[in-house]
């Protein structure tokens, strides 16, 4: 049983992010008494509440505004050093640009393995197994550590955070401020699409190369503004994204945008694995496909076997007819 | 919606039947000449002050314009002479090559296929060769002594010479009528200042003819008025010279005196001479030269079928694979380019133009001609000099001149080759171009590279496939594998495989091929592409590698004669694989199909009563001439009516997905696709029927665009999906009507 | 500069999901038959980047490294075609069924001994096991700058500017030489190979190191190095019950799903 864990939690704009309660809530069930949770950024140490609200018996922050951007050889000192603290038998991580980045040199450091973009994580007689996608999604692996501590780094929204315990709070200590960097951040540039983001939608409409030309997406456009510009967002699937039909920053599946909505549905994308794992945490799918014998109806709810170019306009009216 | 009137265009056989009646007009005048010659008749031709006027001018003339035409074929040969040698020797196959001459050359088959213009063009050319016939005898007459233009003979002399130059201005007004008062016509697509000169100028040198005749006629009287005894020109004479006498006597109104009648014929007739010796200069300088190109590009036409590109030999020791630079072109591609008249009869069948994409064959071919007379003297020496002839054109010829997305556009359709009345063959040309984009710059469309890849390391083009070449077996029972003993492979093929459209159609051709009794097998997983859409796209050496390895499977697996579903399949194997020394009989399911109908062993009971409208696709009709199998499968299946579209047959319209464009993005105002499907909406059938999966897949996406009421549009099916039913039953014995499927596998692979 | 481009050869992702079988017993992928390994389309995509770079700074070599069996000949064949110098397959039986840390350490290995290595491209991920670990444990090992996630690069003089995609948009990053980049499909297309590079590539000789020649142990490669431990592999159940809309015309079926989304409460 682990029961020591290290959270490697993430601020956004200085409050703490929904992932790091979601890897809280993991490290609850994987039956760690001492949970640590390691904030970094300014901010880090007002947002040290919310993690103990969220579950966390310590949080180790640094307020240094230099973590703000993130630079892969700062955060992995400063994790080290929260390592030295917490002594973890496991540490959890987000598979996000922080994850993705830090684990594997963590692993490194602390001459270990690491798990990505895991899906699930458990605590099988003590030790720690976790299963994440591979082969595109087309088979799921399950994985133990020869090694300690378990690096995870967990999918986003693929883990249930905790009730949140109002007022709970815990032991705090710090960490080191930024060291100094041979990575130069030139320059990020933020791109948000139109509106909402595609994380936060609850209905994503998503386009794919069955839609034959970049204009197709205009019709998957009105579809999501029938459904309400306050709650539905536009995806692609990753060979529309390729072919230049619309922006990368909007490409749902396996090396995009990871989305959980309410209601994702798929124009004229054959529902590849790559993709599906990249939405197949929606509540419900609905798909419009020419091809009876597309894979997204494996995945679907529903489903309308057709021509988007007539479906999709027609779905468009009848959602306009039904409000 | 009205259904339009089709044209049936079955091919024409009738060699020569258009100018058999100026050949015939011309041999009868000599003939005559000879057997007159004798007789001493009352009536002679007077040529008056030519006796005195110095005989040598028109040789004169001759000579000058012998040495210009001359000067002017060593000119255009020394730039042809840059071109490499042709890959087949034009030396061979002689006899059939001069049928070609005469067929298409001097019987202008193909000009024929414009109805207009082969009249119009007959009667030009008849015109000029009688005429040239008719100044020949007069020559021999004045000049040489030999005084034969007498009697009887003088009378049908005068008559035939005024009616073929009746006959030629009948073409010079049809001429005119097309250039300057019919609309927009594609003879104007690329108009020059020749054309007019060409066209008026011969329309000149037939005026002045009549008035030199007529006023040579009108001169006999004052010259001859006094002699007793020659009376040159009767009465009796007056209806043969029918259009010369009329003038004549409407010059004699004037009553001018004799010695004027004489001054005017002295200067119309060096008016005439000094015209015509002019215009034919013009061979020289302009298209005119099509006169002795057509015939001689005739007589250097492929011998084999349209169907078959070049095999780059020895592709692993060259340093150059495809046509970049004008030298690397071969010596006949480049006299094509000198045979072009700027007709436009390409560009007008050409699908991608129909679409509005960026594709005009006439004008690839003038721009490559352009080019070729642009750099070509420097290229030939800078050659001599032994210098870098790649360094010589300032322009890429492929890129700059040829644009990359002029030479995608091609559907390698044929239709262009076909219509062209001075045999260029622009698809070899455009392949080989495309040749050099993608084996030796590496340079094409994402998509198309995207096929290739997918060709190159999973042997078939469908990217992102979820099917699995068994797939379509299922719910067949008992499918056999060909093991050598049977007598035909079933080639699937990878569209009848992978694609779930074509599933229904795989299907129903090997329910036909069972029921029908024959002794069959099929591949399965051993199927792999055999290298046409690589062929077409422009990488030789995938098709190569592809080829090889594929009729070395055929012969080791014994296979004789193959049946396939896709045209494109039939193609390769019929016309290309010889190439490779793979020798198979061929045939395609509408042939096997209607033969099985002919002799009792398939039986089409169940009546299909809709009328449908049937596509050829282009490289079953055009390309290897199959029209009738698949029509007479429509006739045998009850209750089903055949409607012809209009363009139909030979001249049939490309679905848009041929020359690998399948698997391209298109450019342009519009798909080629969606033209076709108009064109079928607009027979009013029920159902479009065709016998290529890829005219399916383009029909499916193509009808719903351009027929969006769902009620009522009309279906595109195979002829075997018809056939299946009309054999087994509505439901076809147990399948489902084939769903409207995917048109294109869209799948969404991220790897 | 001297680049690296490190490629993989993997089962081939399109393969189709019916074709898709494991062999529970040795938690193994079966083969596809029929179907041959490529190349992971990530590393066409790094060797993109690595060949972009030479082109710019001219008088560059690049080594195309791939650990695997002799079959991987194939991918370094590829990347060879496309422009790549000289190609180097690690291949041992001690190198299989590992982990990340021990691919890492191969690769760390050969890049060591090849010793005048400026900079090392990989794909982002691998397109079999989807770990994304390989370039960062080898900037680790190697002690070099990494970039990762790269839809652009530049070099200037020593320093190298990478654009980085990240969730929200892009930056761009700046490392001195030698560095590790990761590349990923935002950078674009793979090129299409001459076909003269193709023949060029076909006779080129690709060197084999073991792992002696990487003075490695076996008990520090493959399965016996390896920090995680694959307990089992299996084929998520899909639940395949879809409602497909009935009706004869596309508003009928559009209704119809309106219907039926209101009825769940999802509309």
């Amino acid at each position: 049983m682990a029961s020591n864990a290290l959270v490697v939690g993430e601020l956004a704009e200085g409050e703490l992010n929904a992932t790091t309660l979601e890897l809280i809530g993991a490290a609850s069930r994987l039956g760690a008494s001492n949970i640590t949770v390691a904030l970094l950024g300014g901010g880090a140490s007002g947002a040290a509440s919310k993690a103990f609200e969220g579950g966390a018996t310590k949080v180790l922050t640094s307020d240094d505004a230099s973590y703000d951007e993130f630079r892969g050889d700062q955060w992995v000192a400063a994790v080290q050093n929260a390592v030295e603290q917490a002594s973890p038998d496991v540490i959890l991580l987000a598979q996000s640009h922080v994850g993705r980045e830090l684990a594997p040199r963590l692993a490194f450091r602390l001459d270990t393995g690491a798990a990505m973009d895991c899906l699930n994580v458990e605590d099988d007689g003590g030790a720690v197994k976790a299963t994440r996608s591979v082969y595109g999604g087309n088979a799921m692996a399950t994985y133990s550590f020869v090694t300690s501590p378990a690096i995870v780094t967990v999918r986003a929204k693929a883990q249930d955070p905790l009730e949140p315990n109002a007022g709970a709070s815990g032991e705090t200590g710090e960490l080191p401020g930024a060291s100094d960097s041979r990575t130069t951040i030139a320059g990020r540039e933020i791109v948000e699409a139109a509106g909402l983001q595609l994380q936060d939608a609850s209905i994503v409409v998503s386009g794919g190369r069955g839609l034959g030309a970049p204009e197709g997406f205009q019709v998957v456009e009105e579809l999501a503004k029938a459904l309400g510009a306050d709650r539905a967002a536009v995806g692609a699937s990753r060979a529309a994204c390729d072919l230049g039909w619309y922006p990368p920053s909007q490409q749902v599946g396996l090396t995009g945008k990871v989305v959980t909505p309410d209601l994702y549905i798929a124009v004229a994308i054959s529902g590849a694995s790559q993709h599906m794992a990249g939405c197949s945490g929606a509540k419900t799918i609905v798909a419009i496909n020419k091809d009876p014998e597309a894979n997204i109806f494996q995945f679907a709810r529903y489903g309308i076997v057709g021509d988007y170019k007539e479906m999709v306009p027609a779905l468009t009216e009848a959602i306009k007819a039904a409000k | 919606m009205t259904a339009e009137t089709p044209d049936q265009q079955r091919p024409v056989r009738l060699i020569g039947a258009w100018f058999a009646p100026a050949v015939g007009a011309s041999v009868l005048g000599f003939y005559g000449s000879f057997q007159l010659q004798e007789e001493t008749g009352e009536l002679i031709r007077h040529s008056f002050f030519n006796d005195v006027a110095p005989p040598a001018a028109p040789y004169l003339f001759l000579a000058a314009l012998t040495g210009l035409l001359v000067f002017g074929f060593l000119r255009h040969a020394t730039l042809w002479m840059v071109g490499q040698p042709t890959a087949q020797s034009v030396l061979r196959e002689i006899p059939h090559r001069m049928r070609n001459a005469v067929r298409l050359g001097l019987a202008q088959d193909k000009v024929r296929r414009d109805r207009y213009a082969g009249i119009m063009h007959w009667c030009i050319f008849s015109s000029i060769i009688v005429l040239t016939f008719v100044t020949a005898q007069v020559a021999v007459h004045d000049d040489f002594g030999i005084e034969f233009l007498k009697g009887d003979y003088l009378n049908f002399f005068t008559f035939y010479g005024d009616l073929f130059g009746l006959v030629g201005l009948v073409g010079v007004g049809m001429a005119l009528a097309r250039r300057y008062f019919s609309d927009f016509h594609r003879i104007r697509w690329d108009e020059r200042f020749e054309d007019h000169l060409i066209i008026l100028g011969l329309g000149l040198v037939l005026l002045t003819g009549f008035i030199v005749e007529a006023l040579r006629i009108a001169a006999e009287p004052s010259v001859f008025a006094d002699d007793a005894g020659m009376l040159t020109l009767t009465e009796d004479a007056a209806p043969f010279a029918f259009i010369s006498y009329p003038i004549a006597r409407f010059i004699e109104l004037f009553e001018m005196p004799g010695s004027q009648v004489e001054g005017a014929h002295f200067v119309s007739w060096w008016s005439h001479v000094t015209l015509s010796f002019s215009w034919l200069g013009l061979i020289v300088f302009t298209r005119l030269d099509h006169i002795f190109f057509a015939p001689i590009n005739a007589f250097l036409l492929r011998t084999d079928s349209p169907g078959r590109l070049s095999r780059i030999p020895n592709l692993e020791e060259r340093e150059i694979f495809g046509v970049g630079y004008i030298q690397d072109f071969s010596w006949k591609q480049l006299f094509e380019l000198d045979a072009c008249v700027r007709c436009g009869r390409c560009t007008e069948v050409c699908p991608a133009n129909l679409a509005g994409q960026p594709l005009s064959p006439m004008h690839l071919i003038q721009d490559l001609k352009a080019h070729l007379a642009d750099v070509g003297p420097a290229v030939q020496r800078v050659g001599h000099e032994g210098g870098d002839t790649r360094a010589v054109s300032p322009v890429a010829m492929v890129g700059d001149v040829i644009k990359d997305e002029t030479l995608w556009a091609c559907r390698t359709c044929g239709a262009c080759v076909q219509e062209c009345p001075v045999m260029i063959e622009h698809v070899p040309t455009i392949v080989d171009m495309r040749r050099y984009l993608v084996m030796d710059e590496a340079r094409l469309p994402a998509t198309a590279q995207g096929a290739l890849e997918n060709l190159e390391t999973r042997g078939h083009p469908w990217r992102g496939t979820s099917l699995e070449r068994t797939t379509w077996m299922e719910g067949l029972g008992d499918v056999p594998l060909f093991d050598g003993n049977q007598d035909y492979l079933y080639w699937v093929g990878c569209s009848g495989a992978l694609v779930e459209r074509n599933l229904p159609i795989t299907k129903a051709v090997f329910k036909l091929l069972r029921e029908s009794g024959a002794s069959f097998g099929v591949l399965g997983q051993e199927e792999t592409c055999n290298g046409d859409p690589a062929r077409r796209l422009g990488n030789e050496y995938l098709y190569q590698i592809l080829a090889e390895q594929l009729v070395m499977t055929f012969k080791e697996k014994n296979v004789q004669r193959v049946i396939t579903n896709c045209p494109h399949c039939f193609n390769t194997f019929k016309n290309e694989y010889p190439q490779f020394d793979g020798h198979f009989e061929v045939l395609h399911h509408t042939e096997f199909l209607s033969g099985a109908l002919r002799d009792g062993s398939l039986r089409a009971t169940h009546p299909v009563g809709e009328d449908v409208a049937y596509h050829d696709s282009c490289y079953l009709g055009r390309i290897n001439g199959v029209y009738d199998a698949p029509r007479q499968i429509v006739e045998m299946v009850p209750g089903a009516n055949l409607v012809e579209m209009r363009r139909n047959m030979s001249k049939g319209l490309c679905c848009g997905a041929g020359g690998g464009n399948m698997w391209q993005e298109e450019v342009g105002e519009r798909r080629v696709n969606h033209v076709r499907s108009e064109e079928a909406v607009r027979t009013g059938a029920q159902q479009v029927i065709s016998n290529c999966p890829f005219c399916i897949q383009m029909f499916e996406d193509g009808v719903p665009a351009v027929q969006p009421e769902e009620e009522g549009r009309i279906r595109p099916f195979d002829i075997a999906e018809l056939l299946e039913r009309a054999v087994f039953g509505p439901g076809g014995g147990e399948a489902k009507e084939p769903a409207a499927a995917a048109a294109v596998s869209d799948g969404d692979r991220e790897t | 500069m001297h680049f690296v481009v490190c490629a993989k050869q993997i089962p081939d992702p399109e393969t189709p999901p019916s074709a898709f079988k494991i062999d529970p017993q040795k938690n193994e992928v079966i083969p596809a038959q029929g179907i041959a390994p490529v190349l992971s389309q990530f590393d066409s995509i790094a060797a993109e980047a690595a060949l972009r770079l030479k082109e710019a700074a001219g008088d560059s070599k690049i080594t195309v490294i791939s650990m695997g069996a002799e079959s991987a000949q194939a991918a370094i064949k590829q990347v060879l075609a496309m422009g790549a110098d000289e190609g180097l397959l690690l291949n041992d039986p001690a190198f299989t069924k590992g982990d990340p840390h021990t691919t890492a350490k191969v690769l760390t290995a050969a890049v060591q001994k090849l010793g005048d290595v400026d900079a090392v491209f990989c794909g982002r991920q691998a397109a079999d096991w989807d770990w994304g670990q390989t370039g960062l444990l080898m900037a680790e090992g190697l002690g070099w700058p990494s970039a990762i996630i790269a839809k652009g690069v530049a070099l200037d003089g020593q320093q190298l500017s990478v654009e980085r995609v990240l969730e929200d948009g892009y930056e761009t990053a700046q490392a001195p030489l030698p560095a590790v980049v990761t590349v990923s499909n935002e950078f674009g297309e793979p090129r299409y190979p001459k076909l003269q590079q193709i023949m060029q590539a076909a006779r080129k000789t690709v060197t084999t190191w073991t792992a002696a020649d990487l003075g490695l142990d076996a008990a520090e490669v493959g399965e016996a190095g390896s920090r995680l431990r694959l307990e089992k592999l299996f084929i998520p159940e899909k639940e395949g019950k879809v409602e497909l809309m009935e009706g004869d015309t596309a508003t009928e079926k559009a209704q119809a799903l309106v219907k039926a989304l209101q009825g769940a409460k999802v509309l």
